[in-house]
């Protein structure tokens, strides 16, 4: 399952990037890493980027198509 | 504590050790700087560095060792850098720069607590750098209150760089860096060996960090406050609706505060202008003081206060995270134009003035849609077009105020609609390429620190003052001697006047030499002229006119001069402009870059003379096309 298809509010770890090596460098320097908790927030209006909370504190918009190359593993929902 | 201006030649012009505050955005970094120089700072200009990097120098106390603590942009990551004209290209390039000269530094890692683990990618970066590092843990404060505590200790065993931890608000914390910092320079602070860093960020963190306590109520007021505000601003249908207004608001303040102010500066000038004409004379000498220097830079002041509070207004709105969100409800619908939801910020900040938006790209990480953004600047509606429109909705449509309203709205729309069509053309033509997604960070809601917001006021300021005022007071200048110097081979005139000399001038003949090429625009010498005045820079079209229309003060009373434009004859008994000329006239100052400022912003940015001599040929070729169609359009119009 990739985050873009990750539901709303429901929690899930980051399993792998699936990205060119200097997009993937950037998004680990950002923080968002293999292992990361995150967690779906909102969809940016117009087919906007998706607002994920990373690590429990910070949050990062971040386009669909990035998303959609983000594998990740559901955790549950949250409460 | 003493503040420099840099020199040029040597990279820091001084011998002092410089202490460069390094971080990500947002972590704290700006109150580090505060707490340790003492809040205002000289701006540098450093060779071959576009940004202005802040410093301030100061003598350590223990040791009475002079440094100099300069204040680099916030960087995610050194090594993943795509442009060298970004922050963090410039903050890569400084201290590659530093490296090879073998200038005596330290580094200071600015990490927030809270987000550890992030922070300490950078750090790895940084270790690899063949510098002394010193990592400065902020927001203490923030990890105590969330319940959780901190321990120095691992974290200074893993790293192999001393680390300390400080609350930036608490005024103790000056001394507590200026002790840590003593102590890296004296060699004697390094508690184990600079290893090839090995630890993972991520367990390192959780290490260093341990739940100790229950979490504040205050705490979790902060964080639930923030995604309570998310859940209005970012609604779907609510956040843009309240972005928009937000927008429009803020540019109705910029205004309704900058008018008084403008207004009483010109008053000022005036009084100047009037003090030093009788002891200069109505001779030559005395013309060029007041109408070429003072007037320039009268219109230099007229501008100046809008500059400064769109600037105050954008800070504010950055620092406490709302442009973030600006730019997550933009990403979606700027996207189909091969733009980010991050290009909105200079595009905002064009309408005041270009050349600050072309600085403002910086934040924009992809070196294409940079620009993108950077080449279609010039066509949003800057605020020196607006005495023109005036002037001439004024002339052409004074009777018929809705209409001059909805003109004057088009005008605005039309220079948004250029740029985000053009901008899609670019897209598929002279930057074509892969696009980088949007990912941004959004922090935490916070409240702004006004010392910050007023250093970037005064930054903005200067460099307007310096980028956009010394242009205009040139152009000025030498468009007052094009107007004043007899054209060579002009018949000699026996009774000269003021405006008869003018019609003789090399100025003129220029302007009649342009005719064939205006001709169809409806555009005669004299407006010639005035386009000359402007191509320096579009502030001096009014003023430009009402010289050549024998009118003084037109850009303080513009009535007369709006007047002389609508009435003038032909010579064959008919009307010399019609409205016609009118609409060409505006439409041709939506497209034209009729300015050398935001050029050699685009020169100093793009680091190439090519997109100068591109945008200069795009825009007036645009110009032209679109002002002879609105033309013909408003004839057919009946206008």
């Amino acid at each position: 399952m990739t985050l873009r298809e990750l539901t709303p509010h429901h929690a899930a770890r980051i399993l792998t990037l699936r990205l060119d090596d200097n997009e993937a460098r950037w998004l680990r320097a950002l923080g968002v890493t293999e292992g990361a908790r995150v967690t779906v927030l909102r969809a940016g209006p117009f087919r906007g980027p998706l607002q994920v909370r990373v690590s429990e504190r910070t949050t990062f918009a971040i386009d669909r198509t990035v998303a959609a190359a983000i594998d990740v593993a559901p955790e549950g929902s949250l409460a | 504590m003493s503040h420099h201006h840099h020199g040029v030649g040597n990279l820091l012009g001084n011998d002092a050790p410089c202490v460069l505050l390094l971080g990500r955005p947002n972590s704290g970094k700006s109150s580090v700087y505060n707490r340790l120089t003492g809040a205002d700072a000289k701006v540098g200009n450093f060779p071959g560095v576009t940004v202005d990097i802040l410093s301030a120098d100061l003598t350590l106390p223990t040791s009475r060792q002079p440094v100099r603590v300069l204040d680099l942009p916030g960087v995610y990551s050194l090594d993943v850098t795509l442009d060298p004209g970004t922050d963090e290209g410039v903050a890569r390039t400084f201290l590659d720069r530093v490296i090879a000269e073998k200038t005596r530094a330290v580094l200071v890692q600015v990490l927030d607590a809270s987000q550890l683990a992030a922070g300490l990618a950078l750090t790895r970066e940084l270790l690899a750098r063949p510098l002394p590092l010193l990592v400065v843990l902020t927001q203490r404060d923030v990890l105590a209150a969330e319940g959780r505590s901190l321990s120095v200790k691992p974290l200074q065993a893993a790293l192999g760089v001393p680390v300390v931890a400080i609350n930036a608000h608490d005024p103790a914390a000056r001394g507590t860096l200026l002790v840590a910092l003593a102590e890296v320079l004296a060699g004697d602070a390094t508690p184990g060996p600079r290893m090839p860093p090995e630890w993972d960020a991520q367990s390192l963190a959780e290490g260093a960090v341990r739940d100790v306590a229950v979490v504040s109520a205050e705490a979790l007021r902060n964080r639930a406050r923030t995604d309570q505000l998310d859940r209005v601003l970012l609604h779907p249908v609510v956040g843009p609706v309240i972005f928009l207004a937000l927008m429009v608001g803020l540019f109705a303040a910029v205004y309704s505060v900058a008018g008084p102010v403008s207004s009483a500066l010109d008053v000022g000038v005036q009084s100047l202008g009037a003090l030093l004409a009788r002891p200069l004379g109505r001779g030559l000498l005395g013309s060029f003081v007041t109408d070429g220097l003072l007037g320039g830079a009268g219109t230099v002041l007229a501008f100046l206060p809008q500059i400064v509070i769109l600037t105050a207004a954008m800070e504010l709105l950055d620092a406490s995270g709302y442009l973030a969100r600006g730019a997550f409800l933009l990403d979606g619908a700027l996207r189909p134009f091969g733009l980010g939801g991050r290009a909105f910020v200079p595009m905002l900040t064009a309408h005041a003035c270009a050349v600050p938006a072309i600085a403002a790209t910086r934040i924009l990480r992809d070196p294409r849609e940079r620009l993108t953004v950077i080449l279609v600047l010039p066509l949003l509606t800057c605020s020196a077009r607006i005495p023109t429109y005036g002037l001439v909705l004024g002339a052409f449509f004074g009777g018929r105020p809705v209409l001059q309203a909805v003109l004057f709205v088009a005008l605005y729309l039309v220079g948004v609609l250029a740029a985000v069509v053009v901008s899609l053309v670019l897209r598929h033509s002279a930057t074509r390429g892969r696009r980088l997604p949007l990912v941004l960070e959004m922090p935490a809601f916070r409240s702004p620190d006004p010392r910050a917001v007023a250093r970037a006021c005064f930054v903005a300021g200067k460099r307007f003052v310096r980028d956009v005022g010394t242009v205009i007071l040139a152009c000025g200048a030498v468009l007052w001697v094009l107007l004043h110097v007899p054209s060579p081979g002009a018949p000699v005139d026996s009774h000269p006047t003021d405006a008869s000399a003018m019609e003789r001038s090399v100025g003129a003949a220029i302007g009649r030499a342009l005719e064939p090429v205006t001709r169809p625009l409806g555009f005669d010498w004299r407006i010639n002229v005035g386009l000359l005045g402007s191509f320096g820079a579009r502030e001096l079209m009014v003023g430009t006119l009402g010289v050549i229309s024998g009118i003084e003060d037109a850009d303080e009373h513009p009535e007369s001069l709006a007047t002389r434009l609508r009435t003038a004859q032909d010579g064959h008994g008919g009307r010399r402009y019609d409205a016609r000329t009118g609409v060409a006239l505006l439409v041709f100052f939506v497209f034209a870059c009729q300015c050398m400022s935001t050029l050699a912003a685009i020169r100093r940015e793009t680091r190439s003379w090519r997109w100068v001599v591109f945008v200069t040929v795009y825009t007036y070729a645009l110009a032209w096309v679109a002002a002879f169609v609105a033309s013909r359009a408003a004839g057919l119009l009946g206008l």
